[in-house]
């Protein structure tokens, strides 16, 4: 058994532990991260459902033409639709369409940083990333 | 978060790193985030007022939709609140979680599904989650987004 090379091997594995520059563990596993997810899914859902359930009454047609969105919004207004489940499925599929685009603006968006405050900090340190990356250029 | 301490980071990382290192670069991000959640106070009261902002922009825009049946009805009553308000805090402990936490890969959130960017996408129906690996930049689908198209809206409604 060679002692200097256990040494040796313990003391590169200490220095890897104490280099938090080079640690590669992370503090949550995808699996915690997936049910963080799920559960935001569940949350929603049930928001939903709650408002959907508690109020049967949507605004007229006319009414819903000042509402602001995007394609969804189109089947909204349509004059097509009745005050029946037609219409509460597209508000359905509008109301979830505005909280998960809503969330995903303000805490997801972004290719490397999200939620960092400001839109000017995010493009700073975007960039910073960017600069890493391409090794300093 | 002042740019001194961004310099400072970038600095200290290529003296540990001394290259382009995958989980050096991450933990230059954790480091970051951490550092701009608990250390500037501007930031904070940036996302307290992202949070109120974004409740409220929600509250008004799900108004706008449903009508209310009398004076005294509310839509977004108490309940409502109180969910809006823990959906915004898990929303963004799930952010701080993707960015802080997650060394060995890069986690995204996402609202539109795998192989749907060109179809009829109306709208987002759940959040997926995807995963970046470190090297050739492949994106493996954790949970798939779920999206509502125009095809299967129009199907819904018989047009």
């Amino acid at each position: 058994l060679d002692l200097e090379a256990v040494a040796n091997d313990e003391e590169d594995q200490s220095d890897r532990v104490s280099d938090l520059y080079t640690c590669g563990v992370d503090d949550f596993s995808e699996t915690e991260i997936r049910d963080g997810v799920e559960c935001l899914n569940y949350l929603i859902d049930n928001l939903i459902v709650g408002i959907l359930v508690s109020n049967n009454y949507f605004r007229t047609q006319e009414e819903l033409k000042a509402v602001p969105g995007g394609e969804l919004h189109e089947y909204l207004k349509d004059c097509r639709l009745s005050e029946g489940d037609a219409k509460e499925l597209i508000v359905e599929f509008f109301l979830r369409d505005l909280i998960f685009s809503s969330l995903y603006s303000h805490f997801f968006e972004g290719e490397v940083f999200s939620a960092v405050g400001s839109g000017a900090l995010q493009n700073s340190l975007e960039l910073m990333m960017a600069k890493l990356v391409s090794g300093g250029e | 978060v002042s740019n001194e301490f961004l310099k400072c980071g970038l600095s200290d990382l290529y003296a540990f790193s001394g290259k382009h290192d995958h989980h050096a670069l991450q933990r230059w991000r954790s480091f970051s985030v951490e550092a701009i959640f608990k250390m500037n106070h501007d930031v904070e009261t940036a996302f307290n007022y992202q949070l109120t902002t974004s409740i409220a922009n929600l509250e008004l825009l799900i108004q706008k939709i449903m009508a209310e049946t009398s004076g005294d009805f509310f839509l977004i009553d108490y309940t409502e609140h109180h969910q809006l308000i823990q959906i915004v805090k898990t929303a963004r402990d799930l952010s701080f979680r993707i960015q802080h936490g997650i060394v060995s890969c890069r986690l995204f959130v996402t609202i539109i599904a795998s192989g749907e960017v060109n179809n009829d996408v109306v709208g987002t129906y759940a959040f997926g989650l995807e995963r970046l690996a470190e090297g050739p930049g492949v994106r493996t689908v954790l949970l798939e987004a779920k999206v509502t198209t125009g095809r299967r809206l129009r199907s819904f409604v018989g047009y």
